[in-house]
């Protein structure tokens, strides 16, 4: 049934967090020149990273380790501005379940809040998700995304893939634009298992039955004003915070003006 | 470390995926080595619904330009894929899981070779740290890479970080034997 406050949609615990980015652009001379980028890590982990990869040449460094429940990786291209914190389940060694994704994106942030803080000037934040809704099939799938719609899916198409930007002032810091990208589907996982025989080659076997979710991507994001006007520093945590909950809005009213 | 685990490295899998073929790892040269660029290229239902980031948004929509054209860039880069490569092996050596680990060198490593990627080779030889691995990972990197050799930059200052760390576990004699042969 089209988006409607009747709607019965799915609480959002039930939706987990596939993946989690905060990003910052800087003015790439300035993030050049800013001291202690290699001490970021620890100022969000407390920790070393368990793998760095620095390429000096490209201006760029890579970080990655546990945080919280899941993985972290810190991603900072020096040359083009931008710092990305962006984390996951941790890698596939163990099987486990993906975290609700309130928890995490509890933790997420609280963990890259402090850095917030002490970072340079900041001319533009987003906030991205990746969030995911179990459903039994494609069919499921899209009844389930037409109550978080302005519109029904015919259930007999397929490969549905719908986004659509809709921009909202800060409540947080006054004269700022926030875009609320979001990005609807339904996606399929399929397990497959690949033996190697001398006779036959490469033969592949599905594993299990395959697994359907409502997809759904976020990029909430502060609409560019200047390149050399960066966002108000003390305004930066509340931006934050205030991109949390209009992501929290969406997971939950879904596609709403 | 246990004995077991100075086994050396075994091919991966079965013969049949071994890529060896005789000297010729990669294709000849045509040209400028193609950079890794691992932004999924997942599509709704008809693709594995692997982790994707969202991308930027899109500088020539209507959501305004970035600050600079050239961030518009995929979240997903070499730099992360090698990171995460690494993570993960060491997540399998610290679990004891050293033929999996085993594979995973060779599948990574090989496949970089193979597609003529030899800075995401460098990558992974540059960050790895051979005191996070089971003696076998590390003569899995060496024997992978050893054709690649005059193509890898960093490989020879990996054998040195790899032979040092062994000397502290193994002791000299052994370190030698274990990997001497694939500097």
């Amino acid at each position: 049934m089209t988006r409607a406050l009747s709607n019965r949609r799915a609480v959002i615990e039930t939706w987990s967090a596939d993946a989690l980015r905060v990003t910052t652009f800087h003015l790439a001379e300035v993030l050049e020149g800013a001291e202690g980028a290699e001490r970021w890590w620890q100022i969000v982990t407390g920790a070393e990273p368990e793998v760095t990869v620095h390429k000096k040449t490209a201006g760029e460094r890579t970080d990655v380790g546990p945080f919280a429940d899941g993985q972290l990786a810190l991603r900072v291209q020096l040359h083009h501005g931008r710092v990305d914190w962006m984390m996951t389940d941790a890698l596939e060694v163990e099987s486990q379940e993906t975290p609700p994704l309130p928890s995490r994106l509890s933790a997420f942030v609280a963990g890259i809040t402090p850095w917030l803080g002490k970072c340079p000037p900041v001319g533009r934040l987003a906030l991205g998700m990746v969030a995911e809704l179990p459903v039994k099939g494609r069919k499921e799938g899209y009844s389930t995304l037409s109550d978080y719609l302005n519109f029904d899916l015919d259930p007999e198409s397929t490969d549905f893939h719908y986004q659509i930007n809709r921009k909202r002032k800060s409540i947080a810091s006054a004269g700022i634009e926030i875009n609320r990208l979001m990005r609807w589907s339904v996606g399929t996982t399929a397990r497959q298992r690949v033996t190697a025989t001398p006779q036959a080659g490469l033969v592949t076997t599905p594993v299990g039955s395959p697994e359907h979710n409502c997809r759904l991507e976020l990029d909430i994001n502060t609409v560019p004003v200047s390149p050399d006007l960066p966002l108000p520093a003390g305004d930066l945590t509340r931006l934050l915070a205030e991109m949390v909950e209009l992501g929290k809005e969406i997971v939950r009213e879904g596609d709403i003006p | 470390m246990t004995s077991t685990a100075l086994a050396p490295p075994r091919a991966p899998a079965d013969d049949s995926t071994t890529r060896d073929t005789g000297g010729q790892w990669w294709p000849p040269e045509t040209g400028e080595q193609p950079e890794g660029n691992f932004q999924p290229r997942a599509t709704p239902e008809t693709a594995p619904n692997k982790p994707t980031w969202p991308t930027d948004t899109p500088a020539a929509s209507e959501t305004g330009p970035l600050l600079r054209e050239p961030a518009n860039l995929p979240v997903v880069s070499a730099s992360l894929a090698v990171a995460h490569f690494l993570v993960k092996i060491y997540g399998l050596c610290r679990l004891n899981l050293e033929s999996r680990a085993v594979d995973e060198v060779y599948n990574f490593m090989d496949d970089h070779l193979l597609a003529r990627q030899f800075s995401v080779c460098d990558d992974v030889l540059g960050a790895a740290d051979p005191r996070k691995m089971l003696p076998s990972l590390v003569i899995s990197f060496l024997i992978v890479t050893r054709r690649a050799k005059p193509r890898l930059k960093v490989r020879s200052a990996f054998y040195a970080r790899a032979l040092a760390a062994l000397v502290e576990t193994e002791g000299a004699s052994q370190a030698e034997r274990l990997v001497g042969k694939y500097c």
